[in-house]
């Protein structure tokens, strides 16, 4: 009998531990408020300085990484020989209200660049803006551009590169945080 | 509601195996005593076990056997008509063959010599094992590097701070990890997250290769790691050993010590406490430093056992800690800053030496406490019960800082999951050559997440039941078993401004058949035959995102069904006194395999494209070969050979499957010289590692290069004892790349980034020490 009385001690002893210790359900509201920081959408303004007439253009992916297809994605329409003040707004629109991340780009001017190109067509960009490195390297949230004469369609590709302590306003340096390619026409 | 029922029910009633063996009564002491002087077999000697009471008569040719013996320091004593019994004590961990020298005249105890120490009681699979001696020169790596050692076993890699061990092709969630007996749970699913052990903490490190669910539970496919602590003292006095291993690449320096006692005036107490703690910078590959790839480890544990003739309690804590810096080239925007790394010959982030860790890193803790008891059930066998709660935080900064500064320094990801683990076995001691096991194990666990959306928040219950039987003779020994694992999971996934809830079901039969035959003393012959199985995890069922480093769009599948593993395989091991083989054979088919299947078009996203990949299930077959050759022409000299061959084949798209180890080979050459004066059991020996350029790949794979080149490396090892007196002093130095060799190995994911380390020499110290209580010392 000596034998019995520890099996049913330690039995006991572990039944109770199991018993106090079972309910674990997750937290299943996890990230109803989670902040993770996500680029969804890019607008792009353009105010032709002749005619002051004002045309918007996006992209927007509300899944963000995820594997699901871009809700709004615009062709831009560019007449030629003109030229346009150009403002870049970036939203995350996965969060209500949604999040302005230009905003926060602007307060980390020193680490970030956007770099404009052109495929087909042609287009001449200069920029507005300028950060406080020294020397004063461009942001590019406000540009110029220049549309040339040829009429025709192509791409205008629109990059913003992280460059935490290393900005050089060299595009292969850091690493991409955007990147869209928007099917343009010149007309 | 039932369904709840059930799961509150196995709530209660937690189980699990694994931690069992290490008190389980059932080895067995061979020997054989002979003449000191004229090497003739003693007859008529009586050996007791004085403990337990067990004897046996040694036989005309001297031998004798005892069996049922319980692990720990057995005293054996000797008996001869007319002679003085002499006691003898020996450090029994396994089945042990002794062989006792007597001085005839008035038998003087002589000496015994341990000349085999069996392969644990897994004995019809494939089991290696690295035990203090080969572990001395292993010290500081991580387990995944201490245990590619092991000819079978791999590493994947994840830059020179992460690595995963591989056995026979398969990682991660396939292979289980008993940490002192408690089923590691963290979160292995990520092929970037590193076992949490300490490996100073093991004194002896076990891979069972091939499919082992039957006393494991689900996930052993590829097969099973034991890290296994000595037991906890039971002689009078205090002890413990002190390490030291410094790196000479990164800089790097271990310490670790333990402390263990046991006291003469309360026996069945002893207590153990072991600290550890290393720092190393960043790594030096031939051309370059490795920008951010310090690590930075403490870890700690302490134990404490009651030990009563029949029965016995342990309580055991550990917590590991790390901060690990990973690679900052290795981070990609989008496919174009993957291409542009690719391209580059040089990380395209470099620096100097530092020590210290930036964004990108990792954060993880992993808390075990762990409760065991024992009791002797009379003679019909012994009861073990283990009860443990694991809580595991694992925290990774990306490396950027959130655009909103306001958010402050914190984690991209954190995972917490917390895991509960009882198990009861009982153990039947020897009926007419039969002795067996019947256990119960269960898991619960619940993990959550914060910040990004990786896998989801979940909670899960299993359990199982199983019975092993095994059946020996002189020659044969024959093992069966069968096992029936239930598993209920429930997931929340909360993604995207979606709430599902997805409830899974599975209920799994395995089974396994095995037998070792000895044609001779010095050849035997095993075979066994597996199965296992494994539930799709919560990585592989969800995902659904960009995955940085790949720079890939992953996309999990709710509808995934449970793995199953089908292993076969056999193997010849002789043992001579001019040659060891050791030649084994695998065939592991997994009927629907878990993998990642490229798929198009690719995600198109706001940073621009990225290669997509589903999860998919397909048959494979994995075939392989493991051969260990040595050859002793003459005393001290040994000329070794391993061989590793594994061929891995999709059979559903007639294909071979991608990131599975390529073939490798070493070979080599150690000669350990006479003992001279203090300086004992010196050795010292070269080796050449040749592993092959990947070839087996699918004709499809997206893998963005091809695989790395073929290459060798050289390595060099030595070291020695100083005895003074009972005062030993370990020393041992090796050197790994000799030839600083720039190569990059296939299954290092960041391959694409940079080199592997260069030249590394690493030097070690050990000193065991032991102090007796003065008022027994002499006794002895």
């Amino acid at each position: 009998m000596n034998r019995i009385k520890p099996v049913i001690f330690i039995i006991l002893t572990f039944v109770t531990l199991s018993v106090t210790m079972y309910s674990c359900k997750p937290d299943t509201n996890t990230c109803d408020n989670c902040e993770v920081e996500l680029i969804t959408s890019a607008y792009v303004s353009l105010t032709d300085s002749a005619t002051g007439a004002v045309s918007h253009f996006a992209f927007r992916d509300l899944d963000g990484d995820g594997a699901n297809a871009p809700v709004q994605f615009d062709t831009i329409q560019l007449s030629a020989n003109h030229t346009y003040n150009a403002t870049l707004l970036v939203l995350d629109e996965s969060k209500t209200p949604a999040d302005t991340i230009s905003n926060e780009i602007l307060e980390e001017a020193n680490d970030h660049q956007f770099f404009y190109h052109t495929h087909d067509v042609t287009v001449n960009f200069a920029y507005v803006d300028f950060d406080s490195n020294t020397p004063a390297l461009p942001i590019g949230l406000q540009t110029k551009w220049y549309v040339g004469s040829t009429t025709g369609n192509g791409n205008v590709h629109i990059e913003l590169k992280h460059q935490p302590g290393i900005k050089d306003g060299n595009e292969a340096t850091g690493d991409t945080d955007l990147s869209v390619e928007f099917s343009t026409r010149v007309q | 509601m039932k369904l709840k029922l059930f799961g509150a029910l196995i709530g209660v009633v937690m189980w699990h195996v694994g931690a069992a063996q290490d008190t389980a009564c059932t080895l067995t002491l061979k020997g054989r005593v002979v003449d000191l002087h004229t090497n003739t077999a003693l007859e008529d000697v009586a050996i007791v076990a004085v403990e337990t009471q067990q004897g046996s008569f040694a036989d005309a040719n001297g031998k004798f056997q005892l069996t049922g013996l319980c692990p720990g320091t057995v005293t054996i004593s000797v008996s001869h008509i007319g002679c003085e019994t002499q006691l003898l004590q020996i450090n029994l961990q396994r089945d042990t063959t002794i062989k006792v020298k007597l001085e005839h005249k008035g038998l003087q105890l002589h000496e015994i010599e341990v000349v085999e120490a069996k392969k644990e009681s897994h004995s019809t699979q494939q089991v290696s094992l690295l035990e203090t001696k080969q572990l001395e020169k292993l010290r500081g790596l991580s387990l995944a590097e201490s245990l590619s050692k092991i000819n079978g076993v791999s590493t994947l890699n994840t830059g020179s701070t992460i690595s995963k061990p591989v056995i026979h092709g398969l990682h991660s969630n396939r292979i289980l990890i008993l940490n002192n007996g408690v089923r590691l749970e963290g979160q292995q699913w990520g092929s970037e997250h590193a076992p949490e052990i300490d490996p100073f903490m093991a004194q002896r490190l076990t891979v069972i290769k091939g499919a082992s669910s039957l006393q494991y539970g689900s996930d052993a496919i590829g097969g099973v790691i034991l890290v296994d602590p000595n037991h906890l003292p039971d002689r009078p006095g205090i002890g413990g050993e002190f390490n030291f291993a410094g790196y000479s690449n990164n800089a790097e320096g271990n310490f670790s010590a333990t402390l263990e006692g046991n006291h003469a005036r309360v026996p069945a107490l002893s207590w153990r406490v072991q600290g550890t703690y290393r720092r190393s910078g960043n790594v030096r590959s031939p051309a370059y430093w490795q920008k951010n790839t310090g690590v930075e480890e403490g870890n700690f544990s302490a134990a404490l056992g009651w030990k009563k003739e029949n029965y016995g309690f342990e309580v055991f804590y550990s917590r590991f800690y790390t901060r690990l810096g990973v690679l900052s080239a290795s981070h990609m925007g989008n496919l174009d800053d993957l291409n542009r790394a690719i391209e580059s010959n040089v990380p395209l982030e470099l620096s100097g030496f530092s020590y210290k860790i930036g964004r990108p890193y990792q954060n993880v803790v992993h808390d075990m406490i762990k409760a065991k008891a024992y009791v002797a059930t009379g003679k019909a066998g012994s009861l073990d019960i283990v009860f443990a709660r694991q809580f595991n935080l694992r925290k990774e900064y990306d490396k950027r800082l959130p655009y909103n500064s306001q958010l402050g320094d914190r984690p991209g990801f954190e995972f917490q999951i917390q895991t509960l683990t009882l198990d009861v076995i009982w153990q039947h001691r020897m009926v007419k050559n039969f002795n067996g096991t019947v256990g119960f194990n269960g898991v619960t666990q619940t993990n959550n997440f914060k910040y990004g959306y990786f896998i989801p928040a979940f909670w899960n219950f299993s359990g199982g039941v199983f019975a092993i039987e095994k059946w020996h003779n002189d020659k044969v020994e024959v093992e069966a078993g069968i096992r029936l694992d239930y598993k209920w999971l429930q997931a929340f996934v909360n993604h995207n401004g979606n709430k599902n809830t997805f409830t899974f079901n599975y209920v799994v039969p395995s089974g396994s058949v095995g037998f070792e035959y000895h044609i001779t003393d010095k050849l035997k012959w095993n075979t066994n035959l597996g199965t296992s199985w494994r539930a799709p995890q919560a990585n592989e069922l969800f995902a659904d995102g960009v995955h940085h480093g790949a720079a890939s769009v992953e996309i999990g599948d709710a509808s995934l069904k449970p793995e199953m593993a089908y292993n076969l395989s056999t193997g010849i091991h002789a043992a001579t006194r001019f040659f060891d083989a050791d030649v084994e054979l695998y065939e592991n088919l997994i009927t629907r395999f878990i993998y990642l299947q490229p798929v198009l078009p690719p995600t198109l996203t706001i940073r621009g494209e990225f290669p997509t990949y589903h999860y998919r299930q397909a048959n494979a077959s994995l075939t392989g070969a493991d051969i260990d050759l040595c050859a002793k022409p003459i005393r001290g000299l040994e000329l070794f050979s391993k061989t590793s061959l594994l061929f891995a084949y999709n059979l559903a798209i007639r294909d071979w499957m991608t990131q599975m180890p390529p073939q490798r080979f070493e070979n080599g050459i150690r000669y350990t010289l006479r003992d001279f004066k203090h300086v004992k059991e010196t050795y010292f020996g070269v080796s050449v590692v040749n592993v092959l350029q990947q070839k087996l790949i699918p004709q499809n794979d997206t893998g963005y290069a091809l695989p790395p080149k073929a290459y060798w490396l050289l390595n060099f090892e030595a070291g020695f004892k100083l005895q003074f007196k009972k005062q030993a002093v370990h020393f041992s130095v090796t050197v790994t790349n000799m030839a600083n060799i720039a190569y990059r190995d296939y299954l290092d994911r960041f391959r694409y980034f940079t080199d592997q380390k260069g030249v590394n020499a690493a030097l070690r110290i050990r000193v065991p020490f032991f102090f007796e209580p003065k008022s027994k010392a002499k006794t002895n």
